[in-house]
């Protein structure tokens, strides 16, 4: 146990003395418990009881299952949630296929899948984090410029389109983006879907496959929580999460067959949960965190395989303050920065100085930052990041100094 | 409201009124009224069933020893409280923090902004959170408490009151921290 966790807990047994008011105020209703998995045992690869393609079905739905009997889908969650929204609240068409059957996997007991509607509309993965809902019609890998193959590697190529046909598929628009402030992963899956296998990517050109989990007939699952534990323990960054599913759908009345399908969403995890730290920028595998005007770079040190954070000390306020002793974020050519804002942040405008203060411009937030080091001429710049802080209804105006220093040599 | 809770204290004395016969009518509506309550309670700490329902029966053992001589005011938050430590008992006896990470991240989150009891001193540290918290606004406190007396998840407190995940979590953040900057101006370490 860490020391902050002990800590806590003897915390956690102090504040059993709070009042008897305090405590009854803060009862939540009581609802269903949820549905999950005794857990058998862990593994870094997780597996599910898998007795057949039927099963499958509903085993995936695992994880967070209260409101499958108004979900038309079935429900995979990175961290617990508890109870899900009604799928109203989606946006989901929730018009089911006549013969559709739900699965019930209450009190443990799994039921034969949900078999699909040959005549209803071809199935759609949607992703969901933090309200956002993205319905992809087909999906194709990109990340700047690289595309991920049917194994997994990354393959470079010049011009638009990927070239020749890939298992990936062969639409080529942009595959749907994926942000989430590291609370909740919600996937969905249409009715007689069952997810098969999920592989997660770095964007990095050394080690691009981070995690797999597998549904194995052999294997024994895990509790709900740990479904998608990797999820929830990834680093801020960026990931191509590609899913591989089962369907079935109705050969007959009485005889359904399976395929087999892919489908991939980016997947940007951004951690903010100091509201006075709202602002951060990724560089790579570099990450410049602003807290209160202090700068911590974070970092990987291979030599000493572990994560180095240095702080550098900065001064509050916009430019007219000194300048020179704002916290600097390196930056050279080639690389792709990422500015992120915490939740309930809205991002107004950019306003970019060139290192002698005179002004450059502004970009707004449709603009993205991503190619900032291809178009601009080596040397200092300030970003003053305007936002306006939404919170619980409250609405402020801030605004946040970087300085960013491109250079064209590699760094030492 | 009022009314209702003037019928709850009613039950309540009346069921209390039975312990104190030791009448064992007094452990069944016990259970009928706040087995769940008390069940919620060892689950969110325990996260495991079978352990939930030996501590909501092992709560009512020790309410049926407790009471006499004791005369709760509030029978549920008496009830919880007891749950609630059995809980933490079997928690700890059974090591089963690694496994409960949804637990061990509130505790983490917990043991940022309050400190840990000097001998002796634990009363006066209750004291100086209970005026903290009184003079929090309702929802943040209900949210603390739940979160860290009740052991609720984010998620499930957010659906509950109508609040966002996102919006459930940065007001839990706000509160530690004030709460921390509080103790630390009373001179406490943290």
């Amino acid at each position: 146990m860490k020391k902050k966790e002990i800590k806590g807990l003897a915390a956690f047994e102090l504040l059993g003395g709070l009042d008897d008011g305090m405590i009854m105020e803060s009862i939540l209703p009581e609802k269903a418990p949820t549905f999950s998995l005794a857990p058998k045992k862990r593994s870094p690869f997780m597996g599910f009881m898998n007795s057949g393609p039927g099963a499958a079905v509903a085993v995936t739905v695992v994880a967070v299952a209260v409101s499958l009997s108004v979900l038309a889908g079935l429900v995979l969650v990175g961290r617990i949630t508890g109870i899900l929204p009604p799928i109203q609240e989606l946006g989901h068409d929730t018009q089911a296929p006549p013969t559709q059957t739900r699965p019930d996997i209450q009190n443990g007991v799994i039921l034969p899948p949900v078999a699909q509607d040959p005549s209803a509309e071809s199935s759609q993965l949607a992703v969901l984090s933090d309200g956002i809902k993205v319905n992809p019609k087909g999906y194709c890998v990109y990340i700047s410029g690289q595309q991920i193959d049917a194994d997994g590697e990354l393959v470079h190529f010049d011009g638009d389109g990927p070239g020749a046909a890939n298992r990936l598929g062969e639409i080529m628009d942009e595959i749907p983006s994926l942000r989430t402030g590291g609370n909740v992963y919600t996937l969905q899956l249409p009715p007689g879907m069952v997810a098969r296998r999920l592989r997660v990517f770095a964007v990095s050109q050394t080690q691009p496959l981070v995690f797999e989990t597998i549904l194995d007939e052999s294997a024994e699952t895990d509790d709900a929580e740990g479904l998608l534990q990797h999820l929830t323990e990834l680093r801020d960054g960026r990931y191509i999460v590609v899913l591989n599913v089962f369907y079935s759908s109705y050969a007959s009345e009485n005889e359904y067959k399976l395929g087999e399908d892919e489908y991939a969403f980016s997947l940007t995890v951004d951690s903010f949960v100091d509201p006075e730290a709202p602002v951060r920028i990724m560089n790579g595998d570099t990450t410049y965190f602003l807290e209160g005007y202090t700068l911590e770079k974070i970092y990987y040190d291979a030599e000493q395989k572990k994560e180095i954070v240095q702080k550098y000390d900065g001064a509050q306020g916009i430019l007219e303050e000194p300048v020179g002793e704002l916290p600097t974020a390196m930056v050279e050519r080639g690389d792709s920065l990422f500015l992120y804002l915490a939740p309930f942040y809205d991002l107004r405008k950019v306003t970019i100085f060139y290192g002698d203060l005179t002004r450059w411009g502004e970009m707004g937030y449709d603009t993205p930052l991503d190619d900032f080091s291809t178009w601009m001429e080596a040397g200092d710049y300030y970003f003053v990041i305007t936002a306006v802080y939404l919170g619980t209804g409250e609405s402020e105006i801030l605004e946040f100094p970087i300085h960013i220093r491109l250079v064209e040599e590699p760094k030492e | 409201m009022e009314q209702d809770y003037a019928r709850a204290s009613t039950r309540d004395g009346e069921i209390i009124e039975l312990f104190w016969q030791r009448d064992e009518r007094a452990i069944r509506l016990t259970a009928d009224r706040y087995g769940g309550l008390c069940t919620h309670v060892a689950m969110n700490i325990l996260g495991n069933a079978a352990d939930a329902e030996e501590c909501v029966n092992d709560t009512y053992l020790k309410a049926w020893n407790a009471i006499p001589p004791s005369r709760p005011s509030v029978l549920s938050a008496f009830l919880i409280r007891i749950t609630r430590n059995l809980a933490l008992d079997r928690f700890r006896a059974k090591g089963r923090l690694k496994r409960r990470e949804g637990l061990t991240v509130m505790l983490s989150e917990l043991g940022e902004c309050i400190p840990a009891p000097e001998e002796g001193g634990a009363e006066e540290l209750m004291g100086h959170i209970k005026t903290f918290l009184a003079a929090a606004e309702d929802t943040d406190r209900k949210l603390f408490v739940g979160r860290y007396f009740h052991a609720y998840e984010v998620g499930r407190m957010a659906e509950a009151l109508g609040l966002s995940p996102n919006a459930v979590s940065l007001r839990l953040h706000r509160t530690r921290e004030k709460l921390r900057v509080y103790l630390q101006e009373r001179g406490y370490s943290v």
